[in-house]
């Protein structure tokens, strides 16, 4: 393997779907950049469902096709089942041509990864970040100090900027102390992995596991009573098993389990005591250590960029999962970084504006995620202009299709009042398909 | 000069943004962003060619539907930071 170099134009920290794409862009541009990724790939990951929004950006670096090859599950819409009124949406009906998918992320992740490398990116995988000094040395140079696990080796590499995708570590944002939990919304998640499990299809009819190559699953979300919108469930199919998941506020949490109780018992127990996610599940087999965790979000960062950094994806902010928005997010800002650092490399002059212009627009687009997906959240003073101003930016179906996705769940009620300060379209679209009742045969 | 812009943009637009569709239409009032000629990744395409193009710098706070609406409003954007 080649040596760590000493020396390069940007390091990007974190080989996962944000750090990957901004890699690879930022490759292709023509500069030196070194991914720094602390585990070894193919690694597991949740955040299985991806909109068809995806699509745009593994077509701007040309992963498309490796992507289409690896025969990911194409799903036919979501399905949500808030508060006992089952509704279904599609992709179709607001201009997608491609399908959403459900993907096992860490093949998903392997090919984005791969794919920088074979863009010139110099990939070192099992490298731990352990600082970023962002104070520019006389060469304006900035450096981030770097430990190899397999042989404890450390150094250090020179470079112009840092793009930090380090996922939930947010290793820049933690040691410059700019990330803060939302405490109105510190939810908890729960999750584990199911052999044989039924899925529903855009009908809304239950299908075996064995249907699936010639019926579409939907992503199956459900609330989850008696928990004031905060509770909820995820049900995703992908090719060997279905991805279950419970997110709950992190008081409930601990509230719900018992004192002895173990973590896989409980969630049993709660996606047991979940209606119609349970006939889902009647003659699946949940597989044994198949159980994950991770708390204390939502969160955000103070700021997003500053003086040779920028920070992307999960690292940049996490808002609740459930309407599948993470990778697009992640992809979003993977664009909008590498954009920003190659204009401050050719540039430095501008490098002030040209990242207040990053910020304006990510912050934006993470706004609009909060409105939405945020149980009765509402963006405030400058936040709220922002989030209005990135509405204004997008096209008119997929402001519709947001619109339709307010209506699925009574969490979103904020943000029709955006859309309408937004100039977006009035009324209530009515793009869904309602059930009256789901039945599992 | 208005004119000259006008073209500028709208075979800028045409070349990289409608290379695979019916372009002939486009005119300075076509609305790009509503009618998803321009996504929120063009836009970022679009100020790198109008800084480059015209030797200007945009404000972070230029980027907003009021100004990328149409060729016609990001002619009078550059026309204002030309200024």
């Amino acid at each position: 393997m080649e040596p760590i170099p000493s020396q390069c134009d940007v390091v990007v920290i974190g080989g996962g779907p944000a750090g990957s794409v901004a890699a690879t862009l930022l490759a292709q541009k023509g500069r030196t950049v070194t991914l720094l990724e602390k585990q070894q790939h193919p690694r597991y990951m949740v955040g299985e469902s991806l909109i068809p929004d995806f699509w745009k950006y593994t077509d701007l670096i040309g992963a498309s096709r490796k992507i289409e090859a690896e025969g990911f599950i194409a799903k036919a819409g979501g399905l949500i089942n808030w508060n006992n009124q089952p509704r279904a949406h599609n992709f179709k009906d607001f201009g997608y041509t491609r399908p959403a998918l459900h993907v096992e992320r860490d093949r998903f992740d392997y090919i984005l990864l791969n794919h920088a490398r074979s863009e010139g990116v110099q990939v070192f995988e099992e490298v731990t970040v352990t600082g970023v000094n962002t104070q520019r040395d006389a060469d304006g140079h900035i450096s981030v100090a770097y430990r190899a696990n397999a042989n404890k080796s450390s150094g250090s590499i020179a470079c112009r900027y840092v793009v930090d995708a380090s996922g939930q570590s947010s290793v820049v944002g933690r040691q410059l102390g700019l990330r803060e939990i939302d405490e109105n919304f510190r939810f908890m998640s729960v999750w584990g992995y199911f052999e044989n499990s039924r899925y529903f299809g855009y009908d809304g009819q239950a299908y075996t596991a064995d249907r699936l190559a010639d019926v579409q699953p939907t992503t199956y979300v459900t609330s989850i009573e008696d928990t004031d919108d905060a509770g909820w469930c995820w049900h995703i199919m992908l090719r060997a098993s279905a991805s279950v998941g419970l997110v709950l506020p992190l008081h409930r949490m601990k509230e719900a389990k018992g004192e002895n109780e173990d973590w896989e018992a409980f969630f049993l127990r709660k996606i047991g005591a979940t209606p119609i996610l349970s006939d889902l599940l009647r003659d699946a087999a949940y597989i044994p250590g198949s159980l994950h965790m991770t708390r204390d979000y939502s969160y955000r960062l103070q700021r997003i960029a500053g003086p040779g950094y920028f920070l992307v994806g999960d690292a940049g902010g996490f808002v609740d999962p459930i309407f599948s928005v993470g990778c697009v997010m992640s992809f979003y800002a993977a664009y909008a970084g590498a954009w920003a650092v190659d204009r401050c490399l050719s540039q430095p002059e501008a490098e002030e504006a040209v990242q207040a212009l990053f910020a304006r627009q990510v912050e934006g687009r993470l706004e609009i995620a909060r409105s939405l997906a945020l149980p009765r959240y509402r963006a405030e003073g400058q936040a709220s202009d922002l989030a209005r101003s990135a509405l204004q930016l997008q096209r008119s179906q997929v402001q519709e299709l947001m619109q339709v996705v307010s209506t699925l769940t009574t969490r979103s009620e904020n943000f029709d009042a955006m859309l309408t300060e937004a100039g977006g379209p009035g009324g209530a679209a009515v793009k869904y398909k309602r059930f009256e009742r789901l039945n599992v045969n | 000069m208005q004119h000259n812009i006008d073209q500028v943009l709208i075979d800028h637009i045409k070349q990289e943004f409608m290379f695979d569709r019916e372009n002939g239409g486009l005119t300075a009032d076509t609305l790009l962003i509503q009618d998803g000629i321009i996504d929120s990744l063009g836009i970022f395409m679009l100020i790198s060619f109008i800084e480059d193009q015209y030797g200007i710098k945009l404000q972070p706070e230029d980027v907003v539907l009021d100004n990328f609406e149409t060729v016609a409003a990001i002619r009078q954007l550059v026309e204002l930071r030309s200024g």
